[in-house]
């Protein structure tokens, strides 16, 4: 195979087993979190989901999964050093080592009962075996301080977004003269911030951007360009979306709308999701391919695109064979959520992942849902959240990064001995 | 994925709403105080058999709304997070029941003496035990309006009516206490049947207290409103 030697190939081989591996496990727990909210109010069947999840995940994994995945790559440590002094080799196994230390640790962590971040499980992969080839001279402690610092503000920010979102609701509609008919007239602006930001997240210093306008846009370039469909779009979608609601009473009513408008946030998370989440998987990988191949001869069905897409496939695999079902168990238990909240923790949750995504942070999905709950709940919009539940959460938060780290540095060991 | 790792999940910090058991439970105190009215009115009438089987139910349902509210204790985490704090909710819990502890003390007490209400307070009984229900009945709006400003998270409108209510809630708690007090009085000086006048000076005490706490829960939200 192109004069490949047996251990390269092999290498490779394990990184995209283990890789797919950990995109399906990222799929299955990670990703159902987040579609909680939509079918816990009702917005949405399980089965709807399911296949929302799946389609929206590929679509932003591919689209806009790119800067996360360039992070998980070569932004931990300084991979050129390492490619210089110990070879190609010894920094694929390493990379596997990573993704093979995350993989198992969230099989671990999923079968011992601890709700974890399979973010910063590859990241803490990534640090492990940085560590241990370079020592601390070697690691992108810039890169790596940005990533904890984004750790600790995705919840923040998704807080802030959805108590500010829930707070307008509250403020705007539902203490309005006529809730109901105000709810009906913040559909095409709710819609058309919604695809300003995707749009935004798609355009912004992307290969998309490269290919539509011959260059990757700036921020500015990416806001402009980003309202034209925001408004077109905004103002048509408001038809379909709110086709068939009916007035009720009271408050119900209003509910009623922000029902059809969660079906949108169910869209918007999963995409986000598959533009956060992607790279956790494919970004180790990708390292491994360029250092099999080098910058030529690398075959079709090994370029980033086509990762992403089977990265984002692994995703969707991860919610349908095994997803499905803990969907279920949240839908049952996010009943207590109504809708109005619910497309506040989802449209909180969503718009700080994409963000997220956009600077290239790899950020812990189920912290920034967490967030957005408390963010509602700050707001007085939840009605019981038990506390201890939450600590449990951020301690989980804490190990992640040290157990993964140390079970890379293990794997990476154990495997050098048969090299 | 075992149950215990979905326990640890963000789906699990949000539990269900005491506030539904706090709903179930007015409820119930609703379903009673309609069989007491009915009982106190075929009592009034002379119509003791009547009453008593509307007491008997009142008791039944007072049984259990207990259980309720025990199971809403014993859910309740140490560490919630809701929308008014964890002591106003278990204050509110609280002064609700009391309602209803009074209405069953009322049931068992009125029928111990199966005798017609003297005359010279038929009449002040009938007000009072009007003023009575009609604080109880503003009692159930206030709590439809309690979860009509949870819904609303403390929406304008809700939060306009809760406190229209408390002033009505505290209105007719007064005119109940004045009835009580001239009531009292006559019964203190009614010599002709002494025991008959101890049984009703207590029947009207309890059921004073029937409205003091329909009033306490709508000073509580009151109270609560004024903190948001």
């Amino acid at each position: 195979m192109l004069g490949l030697t047996t251990l390269a190939v092999a290498i490779l081989v394990a990184g995209l087993g283990s890789g797919l591996y950990m995109a399906w496990n990222i799929g299955a727990n990670d990703l159902a979190n987040s579609m909680g909210p939509a079918v816990g109010s009702g917005a949405i069947s399980h089965k709807q989901a399911v296949v929302i999840a799946s389609l929206l995940t590929v679509t932003g994994a591919i689209l806009a999964g790119e800067h996360v995945t360039s992070t998980v790559q070569v932004g931990i440590f300084d991979t050129e050093a390492v490619l210089e002094s110990e070879g190609a080799n010894i920094l694929s196994l390493g990379a596997l080592s990573a993704i093979t230390a995350a993989g198992l640790w969230i099989t671990v962590a999923t079968w011992k009962s601890l709700p974890i971040s399979t973010s910063h499980s590859i990241v803490g992969g990534m640090l492990g075996y940085g560590l241990l080839i370079g020592g601390m001279g070697i690691i992108s402690w810039s890169t790596l301080g940005r990533i904890v610092v984004s750790w600790v503000t995705s919840p923040i920010f998704g807080a802030i977004t959805a108590f500010i979102v829930f707070k307008l609701i509250v403020k705007l509609i539902f203490n309005s003269e006529e809730p109901f008919k105000t709810a009906k007239r913040s559909v095409p602006i709710i819609l058309g911030i919604t695809i300003f930001v995707i749009s935004l997240s798609l355009l912004y210093n992307t290969a998309l951007s490269e290919r539509l306008f011959g260059e990757k846009l700036d921020l500015l370039g990416a806001m402009f360009y980003s309202i034209f469909p925001a408004v077109i779009l905004g103002y048509l979608g408001k038809y379909p979306m709110m086709k068939g609601v009916e007035k009720e009473n009271g408050f119900e009513d209003v509910e009623h709308v922000f029902k059809r408008l969660q079906l949108l946030t169910a869209c918007y998370i999963a995409f986000s999701f598959g533009a956060n989440n992607v790279g956790n998987a494919v970004g180790p990988i990708v390292l491994i391919i360029q250092n099999t191949f080098g910058n030529s001869g690398l075959p079709f069905f090994l370029r980033n695109e086509i990762l992403l897409l089977v990265g984002g496939g692994g995703l969707a695999l991860g919610i349908s064979t095994w997803g499905y079902k803990v969907i279920k168990t949240i839908g049952f238990k996010l009943t207590s959520l109504t809708n109005t909240r619910g497309f506040s923790v989802s449209f909180g949750g969503a718009t700080t992942m994409l963000v997220a995504s956009m600077v290239g942070m790899p950020i812990s999905t189920s912290h920034t849902v967490v967030g957005a709950v408390l963010g509602v709940g700050f707001a007085r919009g939840v009605e019981a959240l038990d506390l201890s539940v939450i600590k449990r959460i951020v301690i989980s938060w804490l190990i992640t990064v040290p157990i993964a780290a140390t079970t890379s540095v293990v794997l990476y060991t154990v495997m050098t001995q048969f090299v | 994925m075992t149950g215990k790792f979905r326990r640890s999940s963000i789906e699990n910090a949000v539990i269900d709403s005491p506030f539904e058991g706090l709903n179930k439970h007015s409820k119930l105190i609703k379903k009673a105080i309609r069989e007491l009215k009915k009982g106190v009115y075929h009592y009034s009438e002379g119509e003791f058999e009547e009453a008593q089987e509307c007491f008997n139910k009142v008791s039944k349902i007072e049984h259990k709304a207990d259980k309720i509210k025990i199971q809403i204790r014993e859910n309740l985490p140490k560490f919630i997070f809701m929308p008014i704090t964890r002591d106003d909710f278990l204050t509110l819990l609280k002064e609700a029941d009391s309602i209803l502890d009074y209405a069953e003390d009322v049931s068992v007490l009125l029928p111990m003496r199966e005798e017609e209400i003297p005359e010279k307070v038929k009449g002040d009984f009938k007000d009072f035990s009007e003023k009575v229900f009609e604080s109880v009945e503003q009692f159930e709006e206030m709590m439809n309006i309690f979860s009509k400003l949870l819904k609303s998270s403390f929406g304008k409108k809700p939060k306009e009516r809760a406190r229209e209510l408390q002033k009505e809630l505290s209105e007719r708690e007064h005119e109940a206490d004045k009835i009580e007090k001239k009531i009292s009085k006559a019964m203190f000086n009614y010599e002709k049947e002494p025991l008959t006048a101890v049984h009703l000076l207590k029947v009207v005490d309890r059921m004073d207290s029937i409205a003091d706490h329909a009033e306490n829960v709508g000073d509580m939200i009151d109270s609560i409103l004024e903190s948001k």
